[in-house]
């Protein structure tokens, strides 16, 4: 198992070299300083802007440099550490004080970094574990009670939430659940938008965006779920277990609920690097400064050490998950072996 | 267990399955017995009926869409078909147990096939963990699995097709059944291996006095295990009779059509001969006698009334018919 995962760390290598390359071109075909800086910079600011980022030197060394810092976790750094590494000033201080951010003076990616994803994870995590249970229960009483009216009730309420759009619930959730509450019974139990750390302040700001990304992601699930149940519940190896008397809810939790998680697994992971990118709709208007608007923002205003780093961080996150799904997979499925 | 020595008596069976389509007759009034200790095997083409039969017995009719709309099945003086689910799963696996055509599916790949016989095992017999488990060796051992201790824990996908239903039949075998229902329990395995397992299940058999409940579209496998048999056609028995009594002068057409079509019963030089026209839908079964669209004797009699179930005269005891002409099929 453990030979397994290293191989296909080291497997995983390759691949995440060639997707560095391929960010750092693509984010080099239009200049991005002149884009940060806009036409009516003059020469000296350019130059200058051009050396702080060492975009000046050759496109082989920007992309070691670039290397080097995701491979010491540079990006991770915030400028109140104290430098210590050398005395001979410039860029050596500088580097080891992190990454710094164009748009945002003084701050670094790697306090961007941290500042944002404690939202975005206070969001996505929940409403993923909110998600996964209903939805697996749900499609298990679904595919129980399949062709009777339970099962059909449950299946119209799900593709009747899912055929409506993400913005209807923000925007209905947002005036009845948070405007009118509060206006008509004083109560400020969900806020409008906006967000505070803390856990105190969980419920608060971050309960209702979980609630309705549950909601919109229900649909979905449940009725993949629901799918997965029913077909393994036409297997052979169900009428075995009949035959030899298990009850039903036994063949239901037992026999096929591990079969089924082999498909659900398989689904979860897949939605894996998106936890820490967070929902960018959500983010976006509840106000929530986690990942996926950090990203976003550095888009819009031209901060490329950010925009570069944010998704240099996100392939990493996606090409472990890919790891992950396959250790899952070994673990629930006799079958695959991993050797 | 009734006096008579019967174990098992289906009377006028029907089982029903509805879709858009219509109603299918799958199984249409099949009766039939089985003696305490005997082979009883049900012969027909694909799609007779044999099958269904022997899920209603068990009651793992799928419903929707099928339900068993009528008859009696007896079972050790109790009519199975009026008991509750929770009387069913008590009597499932524990006095009537089931083997199946797949073993490479009628496993649950995820779990070690110890812990599939466990599971039944501690199901019906209330064994501890570790009790149970040393029944599970034993079960292994019986079906001559080598090296139970250490196969217990492994998975289905590492043991063959025949280890396989060989695990099934300890499974089945593991709460000392009185009857045994194998639906075609060799036809998905290499024919060296289908000798074993008949071999094995004929054992087992003298040994624990169990009945077995033989489907197959094998008379090769009949001729070798069954003590009688009874012929399906279109959803109901056309005849039944001792194996002995059958192989030796088979009085329905329809039988009479089954060992033509086989080589070891065709005259040497002779070409075989097929069954001409296909088995009818079960949606639209021909009135009158069944078989008569593809049966050389049908005459008007045949399209008008069912032919009954009656005895032979002039055969061994037991011996039933459902023919008009049962003199005329002597000269087939």
């Amino acid at each position: 198992m453990w030979t397994y995962i290293l191989r296909r760390l080291l497997y995983s290598i390759p691949v995440y070299l060639g997707i560095v390359l391929l960010l750092m071109a693509c984010l080099r075909v239009n200049d991005p300083v002149a884009g940060f800086l806009g036409k009516g910079a003059s020469e000296e600011a350019y130059q200058a802007k051009k050396e702080s980022m060492g975009l000046d030197r050759p496109f082989v060394v920007q992309y070691f440099d670039f290397l080097r810092q995701l491979v010491t976790f540079e990006f991770i750094k915030v400028p109140d550490e104290e430098v210590t590494a050398s005395e001979d000033g410039g860029a050596a201080v500088l580097r080891s004080r992190g990454i710094e951010s164009w748009s945002q003076e003084g701050r670094t990616v790697g306090q961007i970094l941290r500042e944002s994803i404690i939202p975005s994870i206070s969001i996505t995590v929940p409403a993923l574990c909110f998600t996964l249970l209903i939805s697996i229960v749900i499609a298990l009483l679904s595919a129980y009670y399949r062709g009777r009216l339970p099962d059909k009730l449950m299946m119209v309420s799900a593709v009747l939430g899912m055929s409506i759009s993400f913005l209807v619930y923000i925007i209905f959730g947002q005036y009845w659940a948070a405007y009118l509450l509060n206006q008509k019974l004083e109560l400020e139990f969900f806020a409008v938008q906006g967000y505070e750390p803390g856990a105190a302040n969980w419920a608060h700001y971050c309960l209702l965006p979980v609630l309705i990304s549950t909601i919109v992601a229900m649909g979905y699930d449940t009725r993949f779920y629901r799918a997965v149940m029913v077909e393994e519940s036409g297997r052979d190896y169900i009428i075995t277990a009949r035959a030899k008397g298990s009850t039903k809810r036994k063949i239901m939790f037992v026999h096929m609920l591990k079969n089924a998680m082999i498909p659900i697994i398989t689904r979860v992971m897949s939605t894996l690097p998106f936890l820490v990118m967070g929902s960018i709709l959500l983010e976006m208007y509840f106000n929530i400064p986690g990942m996926g608007r950090a990203l976003l923002d550095s888009i819009f205003s031209n901060d490329f050490p950010v925009t570069q780093m944010l998704v240099a961080v996100f392939a990493g996150i996606f090409l472990v998950s890919v790891i992950l799904t396959d250790v899952f997979y070994a673990l629930v499925d006799p079958r695959v072996r991993l050797s | 267990m009734s006096a008579d020595g019967k174990l098992l008596e289906l009377q006028g069976l029907r089982t029903y399955f509805y879709s858009e389509e219509g109603e299918a007759r799958a199984v249409d009034g099949v009766d039939y017995t089985l003696m305490k200790g005997e082979t009883l095997g049900v012969v027909g083409e694909s799609g007779c009926g044999k099958s269904v039969t022997a899920l209603s017995v068990i009651g793992l009719i799928p419903s929707p869409p099928g339900k068993v709309v009528g008859g009696k099945v007896w079972f050790k003086g109790r009519n199975l078909l009026e008991l509750s689910e929770k009387e069913m799963q008590e009597i499932r696996g524990n006095e009537i147990s089931m083997i199946f055509q797949e073993p490479m599916t009628a496993l649950n790949p995820v779990y070690t096939i110890g812990n599939q016989i466990i599971e039944t095992v501690r199901l019906h017999q209330g064994l501890g963990k570790e009790e149970a488990r040393q029944r599970a060796i034993e079960m292994l051992d019986l079906v001559h699995i080598p090296n139970p201790e250490a196969r217990i824990d492994e998975y289905p996908h590492q043991l063959s097709g025949g280890m396989r239903q060989r695990v099934m039949i300890a499974m089945a075998m593991s709460c000392d059944p009185d009857l045994l229902i194998a639906d075609e329990p060799t036809t998905a395995l290499d024919v060296t291996v289908q000798a074993q397992i008949l071999e094995l299940i004929g054992d087992l058999q003298s040994r624990t006095d169990m009945s077995v409940l033989l489907i197959t579209h094998d008379l090769g496998v009949i001729a070798e295990t069954a003590n009688h048999v009874a012929v399906m056609y279109a959803g109901k028995v056309v005849e039944y009779a001792t194996a002995v009594d059958l192989f030796a002068k088979p009085r329905h057409p329809y039988t009479i059509g089954l060992f033509r079509s086989l080589p070891d019963f065709a005259a040497p030089g002779e070409r075989l001969q097929a069954i001409p026209g296909i088995v009818p839908s079960a949606f639209r079964f021909p009135s009158g006698c069944r078989f008569r669209t593809r049966c050389p004797l049908a005459s008007e009699q045949c399209a008008r009334e069912e032919p009954p179930l009656v005895p032979v005269e002039d055969s061994g005891e037991g011996h039933t018919l459902a023919c008009h002409f049962p003199e005329e099929a002597l000269g087939l």
